[in-house]
């Protein structure tokens, strides 16, 4: 559990600036936490000292820590899949040729009868639609 | 080239059961995946593989999230939404009476390009070129 992290609200950390008033010490439970913003900052010493946590937090629940030095912002610890996301280097996308492909072939499994399921799943929308007006 | 996939097709191609495929809709997924060819993924079809693999029905080693992204990222994929010209599209005809079949054909025509389907409903409509055997 991590104790006296402060939060800092959207509005600093799009702005870059570090506003005292705005944060609050948090000193609840891992659920309240993981309730309550996913975003907080902390200075380097306290983010160097719970780098662990701090990892296995960002991986398993997606949290985002802002480190701060001298009361600023400067660096973000994120999960690799939101990485992915916003850098858009999916490990699924391959250059060729100058080009990002995703080579979709074979990545899946299927379950039973993939045919009957979409038949099946198109007719109890088709249902669904025509019970809510009938 | 460039062609729009049906739900069947594309979670046929992505689960690896290469039998149920047509030879030449194989080839257009195998030539999509070397970058020669592009695939136009309806909204439609991306919904119903969003609800497939909700109910186990089909297993992505990514989520689903994260599929999305990489599919709007790659440039062999193009992801298409449902816009105004393809409901117009899907109004200028009635002999399909799936809703759904309706949309991804329309999708296809506004993009002026060959869909890959199986549905026999689809090929022999007229509506639309298709690819398959």
């Amino acid at each position: 559990m991590f104790n006296g992290f402060e939060r800092l609200n959207h509005r600093d950390v799009r702005s870059n600036h570090f506003d005292p008033r705005n944060t609050q010490v948090y000193t609840s439970s891992v659920q309240k936490e993981i309730e309550m913003a996913k975003e907080k900052v902390m200075t380097f010493v306290q983010a160097r000292s719970k780098l662990s946590e701090i990892v296995d937090r960002v991986s398993e629940s997606g949290d985002t820590y802002v480190v701060s030095k001298r009361q600023k912002p400067v660096a973000v610890i994120i999960g690799i899949e939101k990485y992915r996301e916003l850098s858009g280097t999916s490990k699924y996308l391959k250059n060729v040729g100058g080009k990002k492909i995703f080579k979709l072939g074979g990545i899946g499994k299927a379950v039973g009868d993939i045919d009957e399921a979409i038949r099946e799943l198109r007719k109890s929308r088709i249902e669904a639609v025509a019970k809510k007006f009938s | 080239m460039t062609y729009v996939t049906d739900t069947h097709a594309l979670i046929h191609h992505v689960t690896d059961r290469k039998r149920r495929l047509g030879r030449r809709a194989r080839s257009v997924f195998d030539r999509a995946d070397r970058g020669l060819d592009t695939i136009i993924v309806p909204f439609t079809v991306l919904e119903e593989v969003l609800l497939l693999s909700e109910v186990g029905k089909v297993l992505i080693p990514l989520p689903f999230r994260e599929f999305v992204v990489s599919l709007d990222k790659a440039d062999n994929v193009d992801l298409a939404v449902n816009d105004t010209p393809v409901l117009l599209e899907a109004a200028t005809f009635t002999g399909i009476r799936d809703p759904y079949d309706r949309m991804i054909i329309a999708q296809a025509r506004v993009a002026g390009v060959p869909l890959i389907t199986a549905d026999e409903k689809v090929q022999e409509s007229g509506l639309v070129r298709t690819v398959w055997d």
